[in-house]
């Protein structure tokens, strides 16, 4: 990687500590800068105060907002940034409906547990 | 492989001579002592020795008090009971019925001591490793999360994964709430399966949805199994 290329930021939202920590050394291979917040509201904050180019957010949030609604607040921020790519990652995808995580504004999802494989080509394809 | 110290712990030693014997530095065993119930019972939240031993065992107004301790832990830890050499065989059939592994007489003999610990201590092992069984993280999920990080990077999320387990269990039986119950177990769930933990991804996946489905036979005995299943599991695990 070109060292005088900007590192590509990612935001993560999830409450577990476990998760967080995890999906930070995974992503370190991709030489990302990585913030992680644990709620709806936090991620929503952090991502209008930033410039990140992806957001992984976890749909069962704590909190006043879950995933599904940070998203879809984030997506109705009248700014060309609210087209930034955001991954969902749940927990409960085999017995939901996926079309939530779309219809809520999801570019992709990831179902819990992680396929960290997975998290890499997902991460790769929206950042690059 | 490190050989793991037994304890053994001993609740009201009044009768010193007992275990105490001037060839205890012999016995492959150290002895930590309690004069309460509650100690030992805060004691065994963070740790577990191999046999418990409870003193005194046929006085009637501790008998009950013991009901709780016998009842939670003599599947992951046997638990002695020590009587007076007075106790009948019917009081002894009714210590065991009330579910104490064991009875010893007092005085007690250095033999028989000696070789009903041993005993004990040896059906333990067997004990921990059954229950064991499927609970250690999952081999290929482990080789996996080698790809992106080193082993002692690993450990660290073990043992965080381990700290915020155990929180999260002590308080799970308090709660009321039966949703409150259902989010903490769907994240451990979660927290779980990512790093290995299948055997208990499963298990909180399965009392989870009992919950959610409302299903008022059985919750309380599930719930309560799973808790002290998997705390048992976590307390005694190293990577």
């Amino acid at each position: 990687m070109d060292n005088t290329e900007e590192k590509k930021k990612v935001l993560i939202a999830e409450d577990s500590s476990v998760i967080r920590n995890l999906l930070k050394k995974v992503l370190s291979f991709e030489d990302c800068e990585i913030t992680a917040v644990k709620d709806g509201q936090s991620c929503i904050d952090h991502f209008n105060e930033g410039n990140y180019d992806l957001i992984l957010m976890d749909i069962h949030l704590p909190g006043t907002k879950n995933g599904l609604e940070a998203t879809k607040e984030i997506r109705a921020v009248k700014k060309k940034k609210a087209n930034i790519p955001i991954i969902g990652i749940s927990g409960n995808a085999k017995n939901k409906p996926v079309s939530e995580f779309f219809d809520a504004g999801m570019n992709d999802y990831l179902q819990k547990p992680l396929d960290y494989d997975k998290v890499i080509e997902l991460v790769k394809k929206y950042l690059y | 492989m490190e050989v793991l110290q037994k304890e053994i712990w001993a609740l009201n030693p009044e009768a010193k001579s007992i275990y105490r014997s001037e060839h205890q530095h012999a016995y492959p065993w150290r002895i930590k002592e309690f004069i309460s119930l509650t100690d030992l019972l805060q004691e065994l939240v963070l740790s577990r020795p191999q046999v418990i031993l409870i003193f005194d065992t046929e006085q009637h107004s501790l008998f009950e008090s013991y009901k709780g301790i016998v009842t939670k832990f003599k599947h992951f830890c046997p638990i002695i009971g020590v009587c007076d050499s007075s106790h009948t065989h019917e009081q002894r059939q009714q210590i065991l019925a009330f579910g104490f592994n064991d009875c010893i007489s007092q005085p007690i003999k250095e033999n028989v001591v000696k070789s009903t610990l041993n005993h004990w201590i040896n059906t333990s092992f067997d004990q921990n490793n059954q229950e064991n069984n499927g609970y250690d993280p999952n081999e290929k999920v482990i080789q996996e999360l080698l790809k992106f990080m080193d082993s002692a990077q690993l450990a660290d999320l073990m043992q965080e994964f381990k700290g915020t387990t155990l929180n999260q269990l002590g308080k799970l039986k308090e709660m009321t709430s039966h949703k409150e119950q259902a989010e903490v177990l769907h994240d451990m769930k979660g927290s779980a399966a990512s790093l290995g933990f299948l055997k208990i991804a499963e298990s909180a996946e399965q009392v989870e949805r009992l919950i959610k489905e409302n299903q008022k036979d059985g919750i309380k005995e599930d719930l309560i199994k799973f808790v002290d299943t998997t705390h048992y599991f976590l307390i005694n695990f190293t990577l």
